[in-house]
C-alpha cells in the first residue's frame, strides 16, 4: 500500500513535468501563437491497457487538454497492434480524436514491459493548416474538407526515425511550412523532455510505486468529487445557452443541459440540443466533454484535475446534434463558439445547485484571422490571429470582480505583446484599453469591455472576421447582469464604416484604414444593488464606471465635486430601484 | 548487348506492358473518370528514371518529371517492394485529383526499372467537389497536396498514410478502390516486366530500355534535322482566366539547330491568379503535341524525345507558375492555347501538316448538395457534362475533322441511357450543329449541341459551374475558316443565363434545362477548293446548309433535287475566288 506522502509527491512531480513540457514548448516554438499567446496545452496521460487517463496537466487551455484524453484514446486504438518504442504519433482530425483541424495533438508513448504506459502530450493550435482559407477559420465552410488538411492518426516518427515524407506531406499542405516544422519540432522536443522526466521518476521510485501512486491520485480526485456531489441535493436541474448564429445562416442554436444529481454521481444530458448546423460551429464529442469538465472544475476549484475527477460525471451526447455531430459537418469554430455555450449551459445549470461557485468561465470570441504580404520582410506572407480583438471575457464571481483578460480557466491564453505584433505585421495599434460603463453590473462586476483600434500601415491586411455575442452576450449569474457583447467596425471613422455582427470574409483593409473591435467582457455576479458602495466609487475613480452609470446600474450616488459616495441619497435610490422593476426601467432612461 | 531486332521487339513489348497496365487500371478502377473517361496514364521508366514507354502523350513530360521528382526524393531510401504516391503539380503532377503511383521493379534483389500509374480520382478535398475550382487563388483552395510519400514499405501498406490521404476525399471508398486499381496496374507492370527480364535476361531487357530511349531521341532528332535550321514565332491568346483578366498572351519562338528544338516562351504573359496556370512539365506536354502531330503520331515518345527539346519557360509566367498558384484547369486551358501557339509557329514551316490538336474545352459540371444529418449541407455528388461536348476537331490536309480533337478522343461517347439512369434527367438532344464547322478544303468537325433536362430537385440541390472561353483563333488553317464558339445556356426557372465567362457554383432552380453548345473545329485550306461532291455530302448529312454551301464553298445545291448545279457552281467559284483570297489575308 502506497503511503499518501509519496503519492502526493509523485502527483506534484507529474504536474511539474507537465509544466516543464509547457515551458519547453513556450521557449522553443516559432509562432507567437505559442511563444506569446500560449495557445497550446500540455499534459501527461496514462494507460492501464484498458482505458486512458489524464494524470496531470500544466496551467493550460482546458479546452485543449481534456479533449486530448479522447485523442490519446484514438491514437492508441489506431495503433493497437503497431506501436513501438521511439514512435511519435500525431492526431488532428476532429472525427478521429481531435476537436478542430488546427489543434494538433502529439504524443510520445513511454514503454515499460513492452507496453506503452505513459504519454507526455502537447496539443497546439496551429495557425495554418491548408484548406481554402488561410488560418482555417472558413465561415463559409459547410463541410470539414473546406476547413483544412485532414490528418488521420499518423506516426511522424517510427522507432526513433522521423518519417520525412510524412513531415513533407504536412508541409505540403501548409502555407507556412517552415513555421509549421519549427513548431512541430518544438512539440516533439517538449514531449521528449516529458519522457525524460517520467523515465527519471520511474528510475527513482520504481514502476510499481509510480503505478500505485497513479491509482491513488486518480482515486483521490474521484473521492473528492463524489464527496462534493454528495453534498448537492438530488434532483434534475436544467439550463440552456443559445449561440446567436452559426456564421452561415443558422440562428439561435440552443444547447440544452439536464444535470441529474443522484447520490455521489451525476449525469449531464444534452438531449434537446439543436441538430448539427450548416455553419462551422458543430462540436465533436471530445470538445463537448472538455467544456463539461471545465465548468465542473470551476465549481470544484480545489480538487486536483485528472481523469479521476471526470469519473463521477456521466455524459449523454445525442449523435447528430450540434454537440456531437456526424461527419462531415464543419467544426472549425466550435472550440469556442459553440463551446462557450456548452460551458455556459452547464454553468447555468450548476447555478441552480451551487450559485455561489458559478461565474463566467467561457470565452465568447471574435475571431480575426489576418494575413497578407509584409513589405518590411521582402513581401513574405504572414498568417496570424489578432487576439487583441477579443481579449476580455472574464466575469464576476462571488468574492471577486472580473479583471484582466480571459476568464479564469482560459487565462493561460495570453495576449501577445502589441509591440511585437507591430514589429511582425504591418499594424499600428492606436487603442487597446478598457472602456467606461461596459463592465457587466453585479455585486461582483464583470471585466470592462476592451476596445481596440488597429491601423494597417504599409500593406493591405486581409481579414477574416467572425463575431459572436453581439446579440447574446455572456450571461450574468446569481442576479448579475449580462456582458456588453462584441462587435467590430471596419473602416472606423472612414467613408465606408461598416459594423460586423456576424462574419466578414476576405476583407482587405487598406493601408491607413482603421479597424475597431469591442470585446465585451464577462457577466456580473449577484445583484448590482448589493455591491459595496466603496467598490463602486473605486470603479468610478478608475473610470470603469461613470457617475451616471454608478447611479443607473448600481444605485450609488456619487457627488461629482467631492467624488465621495452620498450615503443617504444612495440608500434612497437603492430602495427605490429595488422596489419596483417597472420604475427602474423609466428612471434609467 | 541486345541486337536491334530484339531491342525493337522488346520496345513493342514495353508498349504492350503499358497497354496491359492501362487495361487493368481502366477495368478495375471505381471512378468513372478512369473507367469511362479513361483519364489516366501509364508508363515504364529506366533505373535512371527515364521514361521509356507511355500510353498517353498528354502526360509525357509531366510523368517524366514526376519520375525525376520522386526518385530524387527517395534516392537512397527505396526498397524493392515500396510503392510511392504523389499528386503534386509542383513535382511533375498534372492536377491534384490525379494521383501517380510509382514503384520499382526488382530483379534478383536489385531495382532495375520502374513503373508508374496515374489516374484521375473523384475528389481530394478543397473547396469544391471534383477539385475544379475557378475561384481558387492558391493550390490549397483546389485540394490537398500530396508530395511524394511511401504508401507501401517493404510490401506492407502504410495504413496511417493511406488513411490520412483518403480522409481528405469526399468519396473515400471510391478513392481507396481507385488506389487499389492503380496498385493492381503497378503489379501487372511489375509482373510482366519481371517475366521479360526472366525470359530475355536482365542484360538484354535493360539494354533494350536504354535503346528505346536513345532510339526515340534519334528518330525525333533526325526529323528535326530535316526541318533545317529554322526560326519561327507563334502566338495565341487565352481570352480570359475566369477571374476577370482578359487576353493573356502566349508567345512561343521555335528554333531548330542540329536536330534540337528550342521552345522559348519568354514573351508569354505573367501567371494568372486563377486555375489556368501551368507548370513547365505540363506546359511542355501540350507544347509538344503539335510537333508530334506534325511529325506523325507513330514516332516513339519518351524521355529520349524530351532530350531533343530545350524549353525556356520564365518563372512567374503562365507556363511556369510559382508555387502556390492554382493549376487545376491547365490541362484544358492554358494547355490548348500553348498547343495553338506552337501550331501557329509551325504553320509557316509545314502548312500542309498543321491542324488544331487540342479542342477548346469547356468546364461544365454540377454539384448535388443535400442534407443527411441535421442542417449540414454536403456536396453529395458531381455530374460532369464534359462528355456531352463531342465535337470541335479541326480539319487537316487530306482529312475532314470528325468528333473530338485527337487528344480528347480517349473519352468514349457517353451512354445516354447510363446518364439518364444515373442522374435521372433527360437528354433531349445530342447532335451535330448545322453550319458550326469551320469551312475549308478539309472542313472542321461540326460542333455539338446537347440539351439536357435536369430532374426534379430539392430547392438547394443543384449547383452549376461552367467556364466558357471564346475560341482563340480568328481563322482556320491554310485559308480555312474558324468554327463556331462554345456556349452554355441555362434556363433555370424564370431565369435565362448565358454563361459568357465563368458561372461558379451557382444554384439552379427547379426544372432547369442546360443547353451546351460545343463549337465546331477549324477548317483547313480554301473552302472553294473542296470537292463539290463532299460539300453535297455534307449538305445531305446536315453538317452544312444549302445556303452555306453556296456562300462559303461556292457550291450551288438545288434544294428540290438535292443535286449540284455544276454550271452555277463553276461560275460562282470563279467570282468568289478573289474575295476568299482577300478573306484569307484578313486578320494576319
Amino acid at each position: 500500500m502506497i503511503d499518501v506522502i509519496t503519492a502526493e509527491i509523485i502527483r506534484e512531480y507529474l504536474e511539474t513535468v507537465s509544466e516543464e513540457i509547457s515551458k519547453t514548448m513556450e521557449n522553443t516554438s516559432v509562432s507567437t501563437v505559442f511563444s506569446e499567446a500560449h495557445d497550446y496545452s500540455t499534459g501527461v496521460f496514462y494507460s492501464d491497457g484498458k482505458e486512458v487517463s489524464l494524470l496531470a496537466r500544466a496551467n493550460s487551455q482546458p479546452v485543449h487538454i481534456y479533449a486530448s484524453v479522447h485523442s490519446v484514446e484514438t491514437l492508441l486504438k489506431s495503433f493497437k497492434y503497431n506501436l513501438n518504442e521511439g514512435d511519435i504519433v500525431l492526431a488532428t482530425d476532429p472525427y478521429s480524436g481531435g476537436s478542430h483541424i488546427p489543434d494538433w495533438t502529439l504524443m510520445k508513448p513511454v514503454f515499460y514491459h513492452n507496453k506503452p504506459v505513459f504519454f507526455p502530450a502537447v496539443r497546439a493550435h496551429f495557425i495554418e493548416v491548408g484548406g481554402p482559407v488561410p488560418g482555417g477559420y472558413n465561415s463559409l465552410a459547410t463541410e470539414i474538407w473546406q476547413e483544412g488538411f485532414r490528418l488521420a492518426p499518423i506516426k511522424i516518427c517510427e522507432k526513433g526515425e522521423m518519417r520525412r515524407d510524412v513531415i513533407n506531406l504536412l508541409a505540403g499542405n501548409n502555407r507556412l511550412p517552415d513555421t509549421m516544422e519549427g513548431d512541430l519540432n518544438a512539440m516533439i522536443g517538449a514531449c521528449k523532455v516529458g519522457e525524460d522526466r517520467i523515465v527519471r521518476l520511474v528510475e527513482k521510485y520504481g514502476l510499481d510505486t509510480v503505478l500505485e501512486s497513479v491509482d491513488y491520485i486518480l482515486n483521490y480526485s474521484e473521492r473528492q468529487v463524489r464527496a462534493e456531489i454528495s453534498s448537492w441535493p438530488d434532483g434534475e436541474y436544467k439550463g440552456r445557452s443559445i449561440l446567436e448564429h452559426d456564421f452561415n445562416g443558422g440562428i439561435d442554436i440552443n444547447v440544452d443541459v439536464t444535470i441529474t444529481v443522484e447520490g455521489d454521481g451525476c449525469s449531464v444530458d444534452f438531449s434537446g440540443s439543436h441538430p448539427q448546423t450548416k455553419g462551422f460551429v458543430n462540436s465533436v464529442k471530445g470538445n463537448t466533454l472538455s467544456w463539461v469538465y471545465t465548468e465542473f472544475s470551476v465549481v470544484m476549484p480545489d480538487i486536483p484535475l485528472n481523469s479521476g475527477f471526470f469519473r463521477p460525471i456521466k455524459t449523454i451526447t445525442p449523435e447528430g446534434t450540434v454537440i456531437n455531430p456526424l461527419p462531415p459537418a464543419p467544426v472549425g469554430n466550435s472550440t469556442l463558439c459553440i463551446g462557450s455555450d456548452i460551458g455556459q449551459a452547464v454553468m447555468k445549470t450548476l447555478e441552480k445547485i451551487v450559485p455561489e461557485k458559478t461565474g463566467s468561465a467561457f470565452i465568447d470570441l471574435t475571431i480575426n484571422t489576418v494575413f497578407g504580404l509584409n513589405s518590411h520582410y521582402d513581401n513574405q506572407m504572414y498568417v496570424s490571429f489578432d487576439y487583441s480583438t477579443t481579449p476580455t471575457s472574464s466575469g464576476g464571481a462571488c468574492g471577486t470582480d472580473g479583471w484582466g483578460g480571459y476568464s479564469a480557466p482560459h487565462a493561460s491564453l495570453r495576449i501577445p505583446s502589441f509591440e511585437l505584433q507591430e514589429v511582425m505585421y504591418p499594424f499600428l495599434y492606436y487603442h487597446n484599453e478598457y472602456s467606461t460603463d461596459s463592465a457587466a453590473p453585479g455585486k461582483w462586476r464583470g471585466s470592462p469591455a476592451h476596445r481596440m483600434l488597429r491601423m494597417s500601415t504599409t500593406d493591405p491586411v486581409v481579414n477574416f472576421i467572425q463575431v459572436q455575442a453581439c446579440r447574446r452576450p455572456l450571461m450574468g449569474f446569481a442576479g448579475g447582469k449580462e456582458a456588453a457583447g462584441n462587435h467590430i467596425i471596419l473602416d472606423y471613422g472612414g467613408d465606408n464604416e461598416e459594423m460586423v455582427r456576424v462574419a466578414k470574409a476576405d476583407y482587405a483593409q487598406k493601408p491607413g484604414e482603421i479597424m475597431f473591435a469591442q470585446s465585451g467582457g464577462g457577466g456580473g455576479w449577484g445583484d448590482p444593488l448589493a455591491r459595496d458602495e466603496n467598490a463602486v466609487l473605486r470603479d468610478v475613480l478608475d473610470e470603469y464606471v461613470s457617475i451616471e452609470g454608478a447611479a443607473r446600474d448600481y444605485g450609488v450616488v456619487i457627488d461629482p465635486e467631492t467624488m465621495t459616495v452620498d450615503g443617504p441619497a444612495t440608500e434612497d435610490l437603492r430602495a427605490f430601484l429595488s422596489a419596483d422593476p417597472a420604475t427602474q426601467e423609466t428612471t434609467s432612461t | 548487348m541486345a541486337d536491334r531486332i530484339t531491342a525493337e521487339v522488346l520496345r513493342s513489348k514495353f508498349d504492350a506492358v503499358v497497354a496491359e497496365m492501362r487495361a487493368t487500371l481502366i477495368n478495375t478502377a471505381c471512378s468513372t473518370t478512369v473507367s469511362e473517361a479513361n483519364q489516366c496514364c501509364n508508363g515504364l521508366f529506366t533505373e535512371a528514371g527515364l521514361l521509356v514507354a507511355i500510353d498517353n502523350p498528354l502526360h509525357l513530360s509531366s510523368i517524366a518529371e514526376t519520375s525525376a521528382a520522386v526518385l530524387d526524393y527517395f534516392q537512397y531510401d527505396l526498397g524493392g517492394e515500396d510503392i510511392l504516391l504523389t499528386n503534386d503539380p509542383y513535382g511533375g503532377g498534372s492536377r491534384l485529383q490525379e494521383f501517380t503511383a510509382f514503384a520499382p521493379v526488382s530483379f534478383e534483389e536489385e531495382i532495375v526499372l520502374y513503373v508508374g500509374v496515374r489516374a484521375h480520382t473523384e475528389d481530394i478535398g478543397g473547396d469544391l467537389r471534383g477539385n475544379y475550382n475557378p475561384r481558387a487563388t492558391d493550390i490549397w483552395a483546389e485540394g490537398v497536396r500530396c508530395p511524394p510519400v511511401k504508401i507501401y514499405r517493404d510490401g506492407k501498406l502504410l495504413k496511417d498514410t493511406l488513411n490520412t490521404i483518403a480522409l481528405n476525399s469526399r468519396n473515400p471508398k471510391a478513392f481507396r478502390l481507385d488506389l487499389e486499381a492503380m496498385f493492381s496496374a503497378v503489379r501487372v507492370g511489375q509482373t510482366r516486366m519481371q517475366e521479360l527480364l526472366h525470359d530475355y535476361g536482365a542484360g538484354v531487357v535493360l539494354d533494350a530500355l536504354d535503346w528505346s530511349v536513345d532510339y526515340a531521341e534519334a528518330r525525333l532528332s533526325s526529323m528535326l534535322k530535316d526541318w533545317g535550321d529554322i526560326s519561327a514565332e507563334g502566338k495565341c491568346r487565352l481570352m480570359h482566366d475566369c477571374q476577370g483578366r482578359d487576353n493573356l498572351n502566349i508567345h512561343v519562338k521555335l528554333e531548330t539547330a542540329n536536330g534540337r528544338l528550342r521552345m522559348d516562351f519568354s514573351a508569354t504573359d505573367a501567371q494568372s491568379t486563377g486555375f489556368v496556370n501551368s507548370t513547365p512539365a505540363q506546359a511542355l506536354s501540350y507544347a509538344l503535341l503539335p510537333v508530334f502531330a506534325t511529325l506523325g503520331m507513330d514516332i516513339p515518345k519518351n524521355s529520349g524525345s524530351l532530350r531533343c527539346i530545350d524549353l525556356v519557360a520564365p518563372e512567374g509566367s503562365l507556363v511556369n507558375a510559382r508555387m502556390p498558384a492554382p493549376t487545376g484547369w491547365s490541362a484544358s486551358h492554358v494547355g490548348a492555347e500553348l498547343a495553338l501557339a506552337v501550331t501557329d509557329a509551325l504553320t509557316g514551316l509545314v502548312p500542309e501538316k498543321v491542324a488544331n490538336v487540342a479542342g477548346n474545352a469547356m468546364l461544365i459540371y454540377m454539384i448535388r448538395r443535400g442534407i443527411r444529418n441535421g442542417f449540414t449541407v454536403e456536396q453529395l455528388g458531381l455530374t460532369n457534362f464534359a462528355r456531352f461536348t463531342q465535337g470541335g476537331c479541326s480539319g487537316a490536309a487530306g482529312r475532314d475533322g470528325w468528333g473530338m480533337p485527337g487528344i480528347s478522343a480517349a473519352t468514349p461517347l457517353p451512354s445516354i441511357e447510363m446518364f439518364e439512369a444515373e442522374v435521372d434527367g433527360e437528354i433531349r438532344k445530342l447532335e451535330y450543329i448545322t453550319d458550326s464547322a469551320g469551312a475549308g478544303q478539309w472542313r472542321g468537325g461540326p460542333g455539338t449541341e446537347a440539351r439536357i433536362e435536369l430532374p426534379d430537385s430539392e430547392p438547394d440541390e443543384f449547383y452549376l459551374t461552367a467556364c466558357v472561353i471564346p475560341r482563340q483563333q480568328a481563322n482556320g488553317f491554310a485559308g480555312g475558316s474558324a468554327g463556331t464558339d462554345n456556349a452554355v445556356l441555362v434556363r433555370s426557372g424564370d431565369e435565362e443565363i448565358n454563361v459568357e465567362r465563368a458561372f461558379v457554383d451557382g444554384r439552379l432552380s427547379q426544372g432547369t434545362e442546360l443547353n451546351i453548345r460545343m463549337g465546331g473545329g477549324a477548317g483547313w485550306g480554301n473552302p472553294l477548293a473542296r470537292e463539290p461532291e463532299k460539300v453535297l455530302s455534307d449538305v445531305l448529312d446536315g453538317y452544312i446548309s444549302i445556303a452555306s454551301a453556296k456562300t462559303l464553298y461556292g457550291v450551288v445545291v438545288d434544294p428540290e433535287s438535292l443535286q449540284i448545279d455544276i454550271a452555277r457552281t463553276t461560275e460562282l467559284r470563279k467570282t468568289l475566288d478573289k474575295s476568299v483570297q482577300d478573306l484569307s489575308e484578313y486578320g494576319k
